[in-house]
């Protein structure tokens, strides 16, 4: 079976590099046509919430990113339900294509693929 | 479809509760560097997975006293248990 990546995001998009570095990577694999899925849990949904303003934080507004995953044909982006319900979160994203899996079905999802990494 | 989970960092500061949901019956869990400090605590211990191990060196170096939580293995029983398992995740 060919290699498929999955990155799974667990931090929240500023404070940390973590989310930057994730994205980073997923663009870098998605460029080299290498089978790539997203997997958002824990505090990593806090990055496709809608709405946000990081200008106003004056950091870079790498959210902006998120929009070119389909021209590298990352189109498998997962959240776990529930990680927004704890944060009392709707499922409204700012990108689309987003599926919202519960507890099990994410876990497995996740483990089909032969890479993890986690940010 | 089985997976390796590791921990190479203590909890205090970290909120492995994603990570929990992710383990499956018959995965492995190996407690490496920093993530031996884990071995004792009751977050830990009263999940009570199976396939629970730490890596003797590291725990010993750090002076950890290793109950019966978790099995002490070496670093080549990783290098086996990584060939054992279909992926592996480490607890970031």
């Amino acid at each position: 079976m060919t290699n498929t990546i999955a990155i799974l995001n667990t931090r929240a998009p500023f404070s940390h590099t973590n989310a930057k570095e994730a994205l980073d990577v997923a663009l870098i694999t998605g460029t080299y046509e290498i089978p790539t899925s997203l997997y958002f849990s824990g505090d990593g949904v806090w990055q496709l919430i809608n709405n946000q303003k990081p200008s106003e934080l004056a950091v870079k507004d790498f959210l902006k990113t998120f929009a070119a995953l389909e021209f590298y044909d990352i189109e498998e982006i997962y959240v776990d339900k529930p990680s927004l319900e704890q944060r009392g979160l709707a499922a409204n994203f700012h990108i689309d294509n987003v599926t919202v899996l519960d507890e099990l079905s994410f876990a497995n999802s996740l483990k089909q693929h032969s890479i993890i990494l986690s940010f | 479809m089985t997976t390796l989970h590791l921990i190479r960092e203590s909890s205090s500061q970290k909120d492995f509760s994603t990570y929990i949901s992710l383990v499956s019956t018959n995965d492995s869990i190996v407690l490496l560097d920093d993530g031996c400090y884990n071995a004792n605590s009751h977050w830990l211990t009263k999940l009570n997975f199976k396939n629970l191990y730490v890596i003797e060196r590291h725990a010993s170096a750090r002076a950890i006293p290793l109950g019966d939580n978790a099995k002490s293995i070496t670093s080549d029983t990783l290098v086996d248990l990584i060939c054992q398992h279909n992926n592996s995740i480490t607890w970031n």
